[in-house]
């Protein structure tokens, strides 16, 4: 018998680490994450274009790419959704939380590593999350933002490495499903 | 199965697989209201207690102004 898909609902109140929970699983989903092939064919055919271990041009690569094809939405209504990095591009826009996730997909299938910051703007409530990746690989020295949420528009890829204000923040590991 | 174009920054294209129907893996919603929607909710029912409150204390020093 076929059944309606639905959304899975998770009862996660305010705790950080339940939320982080969900979107490492989605990150790293089978099905539309890093255990995806697809994802690392994607991600490697993105920075095709840059020379062996230019690093950067990678993450420019990567950052051009996701403001290119997701563009900034809302949730639905007084709810958080969360959607994997390939489930997002098919649909083609996402909240903070999925842009996270793609630039993380992509930046972890190229090599990084990378992690999740969640900044709070006036020390009160928990209100944006974007992508930290770590420069250079493997022996990392600084963190660079992949924050795809700030372009101003699709394609622009002006705020590369912006980090928006904030009063306080905590980063999360990524790097392991 | 469909397929989208996803553009890259050399100028080529990504056909990416969308399947025909969305499955009910890999998205997820929490049932509980993000932090500054529950602050929104919690200030409309306190304005709401307080006008109450107001309202009804206004009436009553009335009501003891009217009996003197």
């Amino acid at each position: 018998m076929e059944t309606t898909p639905t959304l899975q609902a998770y009862r996660v109140g305010e705790s950080l680490q339940d939320r982080m929970k969900i979107l490492r699983g989605l990150l790293w989903s089978p099905r539309n994450g890093l255990q995806n092939p697809t994802m690392l064919a994607l991600a490697r055919r993105v920075t095709n274009g840059c020379r062996g271990r230019d690093a950067m041009c990678e993450l420019r690569t990567i950052y051009q790419f996701v403001v290119t094809n997701v563009r900034y939405t809302g949730d639905m209504a007084s709810i958080d959704t969360f959607s994997a990095p390939l489930r997002t591009l098919q649909m083609g826009g996402e909240d903070c939380d999925g842009h996270c996730l793609v630039n993380a997909a992509l930046a972890i299938a190229n090599g990084f590593q990378a992690k999740a910051r969640i900044t709070s703007n006036r020390g009160v409530t928990w209100d944006h999350i974007y992508c930290m990746v770590g420069l250079p690989k493997g022996r990392i020295e600084r963190w660079i933002a992949l924050d795809t949420t700030l372009a101003r528009s699709l394609g622009d890829a002006s705020r590369f490495s912006h980090e928006p204000p904030r009063a306080k923040y905590q980063d999360f590991e990524l790097g392991r499903p | 199965m469909r397929t989208k174009k996803l553009k890259l920054p050399d100028g080529g294209t990504f056909n990416l697989p969308v399947p025909d129907a969305f499955g009910d893996s890999d998205l997820a919603a929490s049932t509980t209201p993000t932090g500054r929607t529950a602050m929104y909710v919690i200030g409309a029912v306190g304005g709401a207690v307080a006008g109450v409150l107001i309202i009804y204390l206004a009436t009553k020093i009335t009501e003891a102004i009217e009996r003197r």
